[in-house]
């Protein structure tokens, strides 16, 4: 049986056209997915029979808070293939979980040490490490991207010296859609014995992962994109990394012993987690790796791949429009960016959605990619599995209209 | 009242096999419960990587002082390794992954409350930070 998009649709209440009196088109999930019923039920159940704070008391409340949260990280685990469940720490998201890094294992660098982003990252994965810089003295550098909005590997020969700890580079680019060949980055690191970081913010919505098959030191991640509730993420560190870092933030949760001299912490991945976390987001961000895990994602991949070309295709045969990334389907995620040109992303963006089609326009948390680009930002459909052929088209007939209007 | 405070594991925490400090131990850890700021301080009279001789100090709840006192009975002779390995099945005992080992079934009301699993993980815990010379 074919991928059918209509069934996983009606797992949304949000996209029930009902709501809105007639079909919305949402392609805004790049920047957050929607909420399926499963996700919407694990929370709710959680709230209406287990709420109470987690890993402190021992009633039956606390209890089941507690193994639910628990049960969650086994999840995670699961859906990043870690090697336990020790390595999952949950965060506020994907930022949170990089300035972790950047504060936890950065402590650990010298003045001189090299961190090695790209241009094409969001500013997510570029701020953290300027701080870190700011604060230790740390050489930051970055991989330039190719002019089809592709991480330029073949300038990492140059890039990595002996003195890089860290490369910290997108799974899969925001932008362009643009996948990065990880298994090149990670030689490149082992090389000279650094460490990878992944930001899977655009790619873990896309399945189940093997953090262990990538060979990388961490991989960061975020509910709200990958069709859970916001703010919750997941950091995961193979457990020697977690173990050998500091603390990041001070609180409760995160302590073994605490005495007015000194704190004694506890072992990852609680030493990560201060204070009362994310319960119920995180219950529901498993509950969101669990509906995905049980779709048919060959067959949803198929459909986004298909629904991607006939985007890009219809794109490119509008006057004045140009699509920003790989023209090809290979490599790359649903994400499509595009120009028109003498129109500004955000009056493109307004225009559709007056048709009821929801796209982002700009520069994507993204500006030093659009420098590159030598665009001032773009506009930005990204496809998800409950979306269809009447969305894209719906798309081409708005960018249409914004042609001739504007 | 919960049925994890049986006549076995009261009699247990009552023996406090074991209890007391030892004079000039050769390692010493202090491991803490950060839940309930619970705690035991083990020391170990090590030849070789074997336990021969160990006491402790224990200001913690019953669950964890029966899980002491089994220490006290069971950790003379044994292999720091062996009682790394002996944590890691109790561990799983107590996640319904595994069997009990011998003398542990008495925790199997505990079992259920996920909270409590560390009460009884916390003497092996300063046998490991003792051993690795953490304190």
């Amino acid at each position: 049986m074919s991928f059918d998009p209509a069934a996983v649709r009606r797992d949304f209440p949000l996209l029930d056209p009902a709501r809105h009196g007639g079909r919305i088109h949402y392609l805004d999930n790049a920047a957050t997915a929607q909420v399926p019923l499963p996700v919407l039920d694990a929370v709710r159940r959680h709230e209406t029979a287990s709420r109470a704070n987690v890993h402190r008391s021992v009633h039956r409340l606390a209890e089941a808070a507690t193994r639910a949260f628990e049960g969650a990280r086994v999840t995670m685990a699961r859906y990043l293939n870690a090697a336990r469940r020790e390595e999952i720490v949950f965060t506020s998201g994907t930022t949170a979980a990089i300035n972790l890094v950047a504060h936890s294992y950065g402590a650990r660098m010298k003045p001189g040490d090299e961190v090695l982003v790209s241009l094409m990252e969001h500013h997510s994965n570029i701020v953290p490490w300027q701080m870190l810089r700011d604060r230790q003295g740390i050489v930051l550098k970055a991989i330039p991207v190719t002019q089809d909005g592709r991480l330029d590997l073949d300038r990492l020969d140059e890039l990595v010296t002996e003195r890089t700890r860290l490369i910290a580079v997108t799974h899969a680019s925001n932008v362009t859609g643009a996948v990065t060949d990880v298994a090149r980055v990670v030689a490149a690191a082992r090389a000279v014995g650094a460490e990878v970081l992944l930001d899977g913010a655009q790619m873990a919505p896309h399945g189940p992962l093997d953090v262990q098959a990538l060979g990388v030191g961490f991989y960061a991640c975020s509910g709200h994109k990958m069709f859970g509730p916001n703010a919750i993420g997941v950091l995961w560190g193979r457990f020697d990394l977690l173990k050998s870092m500091p603390p990041f933030l001070g609180g409760g949760e995160m302590i073994s012993h605490v005495t007015l001299e000194k704190t004694e912490y506890a072992r990852p991945p609680m030493r990560f987690e201060a204070g009362t976390p994310p319960i119920a987001p995180a219950i529901g961000m498993a509950a969101a790796a669990d509906w995905l895990s049980g779709q048919d994602l060959a067959g949803a991949e198929a459909h986004m791949v298909g629904l991607a070309g006939r985007l890009i295709d219809g794109l490119g045969g509008l006057d004045r429009v140009r699509v920003v990334g790989p023209s090809g389907l290979q490599q790359r995620l649903p994400v499509v960016a595009f120009t028109v040109d003498g129109v500004h992303p955000h009056d493109v963006s307004q225009l559709l959605d007056s048709r009821g089609v929801m796209v982002r326009g700009g520069h994507h948390c993204a500006e030093p990619l659009a420098e590159a680009l030598g665009v001032c930002g773009t506009t930005r459909a990204a496809l998800a599995l409950y979306n269809d052929q009447a969305d894209v088209d719906a798309l081409l007939d708005g960018v249409r209209q914004v042609t001739k209007i504007l | 009242m919960s049925e994890i405070y049986q006549t076995e594991l009261l009699k247990l925490a009552g023996r406090a096999s074991g209890a007391g400090r030892l004079d000039a131990p050769d390692a010493s850890a202090t491991a803490h419960n950060p839940m309930c700021g619970d705690r035991i301080t083990m020391d170990l009279r090590l030849d070789n990587g074997t336990v021969t001789d160990l006491g402790y100090a224990v200001r913690a709840c019953l669950v964890c002082q029966a899980s002491a006192s089994l220490a006290g009975e069971g950790f003379r002779g044994q292999t720091v390794a062996g009682i790394d390995a002996l944590r890691d099945a109790v561990d799983a005992y107590l996640k319904d992954a595994g069997p009990a080992p011998e003398g542990y079934a008495v925790f199997e009301p505990v079992r259920q409350h996920l909270s409590r699993h560390t009460c009884v993980l916390l003497p092996f815990d300063a046998v490991e930070k003792a051993a690795s010379g953490e304190d």
